[in-house]
């Protein structure tokens, strides 16, 4: 079997092992249920806007409930600064470290399987799972934008969604989620450890980066610019063409907006820092001693 | 003389300054059942981490049909079967899918050798339960299922008995007995004497890290009344009589 067989057979048990997983179908369930229950809710609130509200802001909240811009709007919700994040970092945290713990990574490596290969199979069985959860609040939200669209106007405006914008915004949100897993990764690998992997990664996520961008952003507008350095602020930056136009928006609030980097060197850092966590996480990997 | 199957050559693996094993060597040859004898901790199961690629020695080096087994080269492991310790498998799935998820990996095992493995250590009625359901014992059984699915030329077991019961321990012994008439080589770590004296034909006991007697059987019972005596003897000189 060659190298290139290997890694594609691996691929295909990390997506049956993918499969077989409570965790990855709870995830998508529950973060379904979220974004639709997000939707009704401003469903509901839009049926009697507050009456401080301004009809303009309402009516901007609308249409971005509606097709076509509800369908964008719905996939930054599972964009790596926002819910999708929290998601993918429990995922990968289960995959990767839950194999030392069962024991499962001694099944392979004892079998002549390389590390290189299996930690190349591994990384890749992630993206596709996080590829499916990106996936779910365009799906979700989708729905139930649709419903409220067909409810208020009659019909569904198929010719009018931008379907190639639907399909890279699919793709921004993926890279989005990828710096958080590739973190994770690495700490699963270097602690053999659920528990590490998942504490880093959510303490990351929820806690220092938004610490940090924060500070950065109060202290000066030198140090506000060091700021759109780190992956939510780069994430949110990836997002910008597909959020454009919508006064509703996410996670970080706008008081970044103005130091964001341009979507293509924000793309580029994601990448990079992907590629930095996961070339550390192969080189801890090859000088393991895969014990216990 | 033919080429061993396993060359072990001066192996050695420190944890920091703690020794773990110094200065092993040894050859298993083609056809034989090897006993690796010591009592815990002695480096058994460090011993066989190293073997099967898992672990990186200190010094020293690990051969396996005639190639060089290091944590990144691992391609002779292809044609071995290892079951070390309490084996893994993914708990949410059934003793056969674990074995079909395995198989993948030899285009030459088919879904019938799957079944034959699982009838062959006695799974094939609780094959479907998932195996977070299965008993330590099971569990040591689908593992021993794992090590054979491919037809390993050398199989590594370390205390395969473990957790089963004196009928299923007999039964492991008389499949031991049949691979090896069936030219299968055996590398068979253990601290039950009874049982490596009956499967084995050579053994190398381990104390403290280091081999302190290694032969055939038959050497080591000469004047000896059973195995136990004769490594009682190297590893507690002192309280032999």
């Amino acid at each position: 079997m060659t190298t290139a067989t290997l890694f594609f057979t691996l691929v295909r048990m990390e997506i049956r092992k993918l499969q077989g997983r409570a965790l990855l179908w709870v995830e998508v369930g529950l973060l379904a249920l979220l974004v639709a229950a997000l939707y009704a809710a401003l469903l509901a609130m839009l049926a009697q806007p507050p009456q401080n509200m301004p009809p303009t802001v309402v009516e901007e909240i609308r249409a971005s409930l509606h097709w076509p811009q509800g369908l964008l709007a719905a996939l930054a919700f599972g964009n790596g600064g926002e819910l999708g994040g929290l998601f993918a970092v429990v995922l990968t945290a289960a995959v990767a470290a839950q194999e030392y713990s069962w024991r499962t990574v001694h099944l392979w490596l004892g079998r002549g399987v390389g590390r290189g290969v299996y930690l190349a199979a591994k990384a890749l069985g992630v993206a596709l799972a996080l590829g499916l959860l990106a996936l779910v609040p365009l799906l979700a939200g989708g729905l139930v934008t649709g419903l409220a669209t067909w409810h208020d106007t009659g019909v569904l405006p198929w010719s009018a969604i931008p379907w190639s914008q639907v399909f890279t915004g699919w793709l921004r949100v993926e890279l989005t989620l990828a710096p958080y897993a590739a973190l994770t990764l690495l700490i699963a690998v270097v602690t053999r450890s659920t528990l590490a992997a998942l504490g880093v990664g959510l303490g990351y996520n929820l806690l220092v980066e938004n610490l940090a961008a924060e500070v950065l952003l109060l202290v000066s507008p030198q140090a506000a610019r060091v700021a759109r350095y780190l992956p939510g602020l780069a994430a949110k930056a990836v997002l910008a063409p597909l959020t454009e136009g919508l006064q509703v928006e996410m996670g970080m609030q706008r008081a970044g907006a103005a130091i964001l980097l341009k979507p293509g060197p924000a793309a580029g850092l994601l990448l990079f820092y992907t590629a930095l966590a996961l070339g550390l996480a192969w080189w801890a990997f090859r000088r393991q001693d895969v014990t216990g | 003389m033919a080429e061993p199957v396993l060359r072990l050559q001066r192996l050695t693996k420190y944890y920091g300054a703690v020794r773990a094993v110094e200065d092993l060597t040894l050859e298993v040859y083609e056809g034989e059942c090897f006993g690796f004898l010591g009592p815990n901790g002695a480096g058994k199961t460090t011993t066989i981490g190293m073997i099967l690629g898992l672990l990186w020695p200190t010094a020293g080096q690990v051969q396996v049909l005639g190639q060089r087994v290091t944590p990144t080269h691992t391609v002779a492991l292809r044609q071995v079967g290892a079951l070390v310790g309490t084996p893994g498998f993914y708990p949410y799935l059934s003793g056969q899918e674990n074995l079909r998820l395995l198989a993948r990996l030899y285009p030459e095992v088919d879904d019938a050798r799957v079944d034959q493995v699982l009838e062959q250590v006695g799974l094939a009625e609780v094959s479907h339960r998932k195996v977070k359901e299965y008993s330590t014992g099971m569990k040591q059984r689908l593992g021993l299922a794992a090590a054979l699915l491919h037809r390993p030329r050398l199989l590594v077991l370390d205390e395969p008995t473990n957790g089963l019961d004196p009928v299923g321990m007999a039964e492991v012994r008389d499949l031991l007995r049949r691979l090896v008439r069936q030219g299968v080589t055996v590398f068979l770590s253990s601290h039950l004497l009874h049982e490596v004296e009956q499967v084995c034909d050579r053994v190398a006991i381990l104390h403290r890290g280091r081999i302190v007697a290694q032969g055939p059987v038959a050497d080591l019972l000469v004047g000896r009344r059973d195995l136990e005596e004769a490594f009682m003897a190297v590893v507690q000189p002192s309280q032999t009589f």
